[in-house]
């Protein structure tokens, strides 16, 4: 399920990478960033019954690393993203001008 | 801890420590900023050339002392240290250059800043063993290539955002394929996935690899993807042009060639044949896109990429010599092409543009820069005794003896390619009638020539010297071709 809402997500974000208005791309860029956050969750095997902290003697904890390099990826994303509005806002002013 | 060890960390916190430099200074600082940045650079370059000289095995560091295949290793050997001295004396050159190119004294929004970042960046990207923490220096390559490009002429921010957008979505393909590496092996150490590779035989592999590759070519600009890279690359200021080219889409070809060499099914008859496809298309296209332009700086830019051709042709044939060629064709490219953007941006600053209408008989008026672009676009069209030919004649030769003969050829003709659009350069640059000569003589200050001296210098002494070189690399081939040395090291402290 999870699965087959990241593919439907990925298309649309690369129907909207496709398009030819720059707003759109930008969009587009966030979704699919989005998109392979929640890919990059899946693939870690992180399940919501395992306990995240365990006091030694737990069965199964949660895996760590999944969490860890998604949270590297947001925050490197964020950083892009923050650049990619600043240039747009700076293509759109020279255009309304 | 070991002197090898200490020396690798040293590079980087050095790097960190110009950057912090660079930003802390005021501005209006020049002198102190120049001496700054030479005492800066010169520092590095010992760093590295010391780790060269010092180290003669692979080194593996696990950081924070976890243990592999969790920990996130840097390891240090032959290839990685031999490229880091070829990319530390170039940047060094640039970093001489700058400091008369007028784009960046008039105002020098951050290119220092963006210079120590790169070098960052790509030291990180040389020395990594784990594949998330290669596309995070990734990232921070890409963050430096847009201070850099943004350092220059900010007038056409749609290229800017073309460049931008390929190159994010470049990287996000790369992180949804390592994504999937690491749910198809949980793991995302170099060598921990070349150990299942060659133990077991995945279905699946073969997508996330090709989506990996396809990433890896966004990156290094190869065939169907390269359309961002001459569009891009002559915008910013002239260094920031030189060290984007010469760093950026090279540092990708070694992570490629460290790739190829360590996952086997990489090497298989299937990614061979697609990959040098792509290399002879990359290689041909590019040039003749360099045919068709009419200014000095976009020819140079399509060359770049018809270079790259090369370098992914030696990538993947499969024998020891085509790893020497790939090695000896990155060096060689890295000089010959920033002498050449050099000397391209020396006679754009003097006489305001690059375009073949405007400029002509540069032979009259500068006798000593022709030599110098005479020189470095024989060696990049080939001719002996220049390092070009050598580079050129073992790809080829590595081609025949793998039965690869539609690539020798195809490799001659390109350079044929290269031959007619030098030649196009020299005759209308050099030697017809232009619209405007400049009055007033080419004052050259002390740093441009201190730049230039080393990047021709070099490339000769690899044309006349080629026996040296070719010892010099020899270890690099005897180690990538076992790639079980290499898996065993990292791996060691499990099993």
């Amino acid at each position: 399920m999870i699965i087959l809402a990241c593919g439907i997500l990925i298309g649309i974000s690369i129907f909207l990478l496709l398009e030819p208005s720059i707003t759109r791309r930008v969009f587009g860029l966030v979704l699919l960033g989005s998109t392979i956050n929640i890919i990059l969750l899946i693939c870690g095997r992180l399940y919501s019954i395992h306990p995240v902290f365990i006091n030694g003697k737990a069965i199964k904890m949660a895996n760590p690393l999944p969490q860890a390099l998604i949270l590297t990826a947001i925050v490197i994303g964020f950083g892009l993203l923050a650049f990619l509005c600043a240039l747009l806002k700076k293509i759109l002013t020279k255009n309304g001008s | 801890m070991s002197v090898s060890a200490l020396l690798l960390s040293c590079v980087f916190l050095w790097s960190i420590f110009a950057l912090i430099v660079h930003i802390a200074l005021p501005q209006t600082a020049d002198k102190i900023r120049r001496a700054a940045q030479t005492s800066l650079i010169l520092v590095w370059l010992v760093l590295i050339v010391s780790l060269l000289v010092i180290n003669r095995q692979t080194i593996v560091i696990m950081l924070g002392g976890w243990v592999a295949p969790f920990g996130i290793a840097l390891v240090t050997d032959q290839l990685s240290q031999v490229m880091m001295v070829v990319f530390a004396l170039v940047a060094m050159c640039v970093s001489f250059y700058s400091y008369w190119d007028q784009a960046i004294v008039n105002r020098q929004k951050g290119f220092y800043a963006g210079f120590w970042l790169l070098l960052l960046g790509v030291s990180g990207a040389v020395f990594t063993a784990d594949i998330f923490n290669l596309y995070v220096w990734f990232e921070v390559i890409l963050v430096s290539a847009f201070i850099l490009l943004a350092s220059g002429d900010q007038s056409k921010p749609h290229a800017m955002m073309h460049y931008a957008l390929m190159n994010i979505t470049g990287t996000l393909l790369m992180l949804l394929a390592i994504a999937l590496l690491y749910g198809a092996f949980g793991s995302l150490s170099y060598a921990e996935i070349a150990n299942q590779l060659i133990q077991v035989q995945h279905p699946s592999i073969l997508p996330i690899l090709c989506l990996l590759l396809f990433a890896i070519g966004l990156k290094g600009a190869v065939f169907p993807l390269y359309f961002w890279l001459p569009k891009a690359y002559p915008k910013p200021s002239h260094s920031s042009m030189m060290l984007l080219s010469s760093l950026v889409t090279k540092t990708v070809m070694v992570v490629l060639l460290r790739l190829v060499w360590l996952w086997s099914p990489l090497r298989g008859p299937f990614f061979t044949h697609s990959l040098v496809f792509v290399a002879l298309a990359t290689m041909f296209f590019g040039v003749l896109g360099a045919a068709s332009q009419f200014r000095f700086k976009d020819i140079l830019a399509f060359h770049i990429v018809s270079q790259l051709g090369y370098i992914v042709l030696a990538i993947v044939l499969p024998s020891a010599l085509a790893i020497i060629a790939a090695v000896y064709f990155i060096i060689h490219n890295v000089f010959v092409k920033t002498n050449l953007l050099m000397v391209a941006s020396i006679i754009e600053q003097h006489h305001g543009s690059d375009g073949f209408k405007k400029l002509g008989q540069m032979l009259k008026q500068h006798n000593y820069l022709s030599v110098v672009f005479f020189l470095a676009a024989m060696s990049l069209a080939g001719f002996p005794p220049l390092s070009g030919f050598w580079g050129k004649l073992f790809i080829i030769k590595s081609a025949l003896d793998t039965h690869f003969y539609i690539s020798a050829a195809v490799a001659i003709i390109v350079s044929l390619f290269t031959l007619y659009s030098m030649i196009k350069i020299w005759r209308y640059v050099f030697c017809e009638k232009g619209q405007t000569s400049c009055g007033k003589p080419l004052m050259l200050s002390i740093y441009v020539i201190i730049a230039i001296a080393p990047l021709l210098l070099l490339p000769i002494l690899m044309g006349l010297w080629p026996d040296g070189i070719l010892t010099c690399l020899k270890p690099i081939s005897v180690q990538l071709q076992h790639p079980e040395h290499y898996i065993h090291l990292v791996l060691r402290g499990r099993s």
